[in-house]
């Protein structure tokens, strides 16, 4: 089944490629590295100095989540940028209008441009734990059990993909709800604020179900730390793993089913 | 000079009836409610505190709101007063008319500080509503001297707010898309907060010096610390002796005026040099 013949695919395709050339994934990512590179180099430095009565492994305990809140910080902001704009800046530029008169299925239109902005977010999480690893590794040392550091990573990779879907579904939603471009953003960042820079959300105890970063921060709590071991930390985090699945799932269908009845696109 | 008004007038109209600023206005006073709710906790069941430790906490509790969650009306009100414009290609005509370049930017600061100076004043009088409500006689007996402090802290909560503002405007200017350039302007208050400058600035003094101190005062020059300062010396922490050294007021409220400053005079060397359209 070629890009050609299946629109979903070709979608997903030209999403991806849009996202690759934008400069925000770029000033993104070198932020990321940049910061990740000091605190390597810090930890190198921090852990020959210090004693550590832990009995976790430094290159998770201390390396890796000593970046952890900033890392999940700078994904959110990806992936609602990415899920707002998406639609948002096709109707600005009055291409969606083009798009729907192709022979595609408004459906198809929103699962390809999910596929699209989630493998983006993917292949964006992936080379960010490659770099981080590296850089750890090379001014540090490398994790004690590669085993189960291979596992943890698998799972913290999947869970921000997860978390990043989430917003990319939320996002998907304001930007079919709101038509003006400005709106959308204004919702987007004010969104971020109210879950990052003000506890208004996880005040409400009802939310912390719903509340995707409540979510992720449940699911990931222990994840780093190898004194508790991988089985029992997943035994934990799959509930809450699995909700998060399940609240993308509805977001999208969500999304197809007001998108699929809007006249006025 | 009076087209400066006239700007300045204008601006303020369009701020009031910007869709954009009122969700924001929404938000805004769930945010008090919250705070209110939660100095309620803190005050009456937790800490029992009465009389001048009251006011302390009230007006911390001012300052937060004024600064925290202003600070983010702050960056909504700059980055309506040019995106608005911009997305409407209103800015442009507005280019074309005989006025100076420098004229604009004054009304449209004027304009927007005065709005902001408006909301400021409006959260302020809720707040202080919900605490009477709250509180009832233990507060309004001390009404007087909470009242008396709330000028200066009106003042300096404006000019850190400008901070923001001036931000927000600025990033606006030179970046040609408005959306990339709010979520630009929210990324960048993200990476001067507070924990962040804290955890950055001890990496790079650990990797330059071996130590923490030059990472103190790089954490020290983040407007977020100053902030913090200022909530100090509202409110000491019970038990704990403020070394005048490390918590100063007007040490604080003069740096946090020189970042207003500096940013207020690169929105004018942008806005007056660069091909706005």
């Amino acid at each position: 089944m070629t890009t050609a013949s299946n629109p979903v695919l070709a979608i997903a395709r030209n999403e991806l490629l849009k996202l690759l050339t934008h400069p925000f994934t770029y000033l993104i990512f070198i932020i990321l590295v940049c910061i990740v590179l000091l605190n390597s180099m810090d930890n190198s430095l921090r852990t020959s100095i210090d004693s550590v009565m832990t009995t976790d492994d430094l290159f998770l305990y201390d390396g890796v989540s000593n970046t952890t809140y900033i890392f999940t910080f700078l994904c959110s902001i990806m992936a609602v940028f990415i899920g707002a704009m998406s639609l948002s800046s096709e109707r600005s530029k009055k291409s969606i209008g083009l798009l729907l008169t192709k022979p595609v299925y408004r459906r198809d239109v929103i699962a390809g441009k999910f596929f699209g902005l989630s493998a983006f977010m993917f292949l964006f999480i992936v080379a960010y734990v490659i770099v981080d690893t590296l850089l750890i590794t090379w001014y540090f040392r490398p994790p004690l059990d590669i085993n189960d550091y291979l596992l943890r990573s698998l799972s913290y990779i999947l869970l921000h993909c997860c978390l990043c879907s989430i917003l990319i579904a939320l996002m998907f939603l304001v930007s079919i709800i709101f038509k003006d471009v400005l709106m959308v953003a204004l919702i987007s960042v004010v969104y971020l604020f109210l879950e990052w820079f003000s506890s208004l959300l996880v005040s409400f105890d009802e939310l912390k179900y719903f509340s995707p970063l409540s979510l992720y921060d449940t699911a990931s709590y222990h994840l780093l730390y190898t004194s508790t071991a991988f089985d029992s930390w997943l035994q934990i985090a799959m509930p809450y793993a699995l909700l998060m699945v399940l609240e993308t799932i509805v977001l999208l269908l969500v999304d197809s089913f007001i998108f699929i009845r809007t006249e006025d696109i | 000079m009076r087209n400066v008004l006239r700007i300045a007038g204008k601006e303020f109209a369009d701020l009031s009836g910007s869709g954009l600023v009122l969700v924001v206005l929404i938000i805004y006073v769930a945010l008090i409610l919250k705070v209110s709710y939660d100095t309620y906790n803190v005050v009456f069941i937790q800490l029992g505190a009465t009389g001048q430790r009251l006011v302390n906490i009230l007006l911390d509790g001012v300052w937060y709101i004024l600064t925290y969650f202003g600070m983010f009306v702050g960056v909504v009100i700059g980055f309506a007063s040019i995106s608005s414009e911009r997305h409407r290609n209103s800015l442009s005509l507005l280019l074309t008319k005989p006025l100076y370049r420098d004229s604009i930017i004054n009304g449209k600061l004027l304009g927007a500080t005065c709005f902001l100076a408006c909301v400021s004043g409006l959260a302020i009088a809720l707040f202080t509503a919900l605490m009477l409500a709250i509180f009832g006689n233990s507060f309004f007996t001390m009404l007087p001297g909470y009242l008396e402090n709330i000028p200066l802290l009106l003042a300096l909560s404006l000019v850190y707010v400008l901070i923001f503002m001036l931000l927000s405007m600025l990033i606006s200017v030179l970046i040609k898309d408005q959306a990339y350039a709010l979520v630009l302007t929210f990324l960048a208050i993200f990476l001067i907060k507070m924990e962040n400058t804290n955890n950055v600035a001890g990496d790079v003094s650990m990797v330059l010096t071996g130590d923490t101190n030059l990472g103190n005062t790089l954490a020290n020059l983040s407007p977020f610390t100053l902030s913090e300062h200022v909530s100090v010396c509202l409110s000491p922490p019970a038990g704990m002796t403020i070394d005048p050294a490390v918590y100063s007021l007007p040490s604080a409220a003069l740096n946090i005026a020189f970042y207003a400053l500096l940013l207020l005079i690169a929105n004018y060397i942008v806005f007056i040099r660069s091909d706005v359209s």
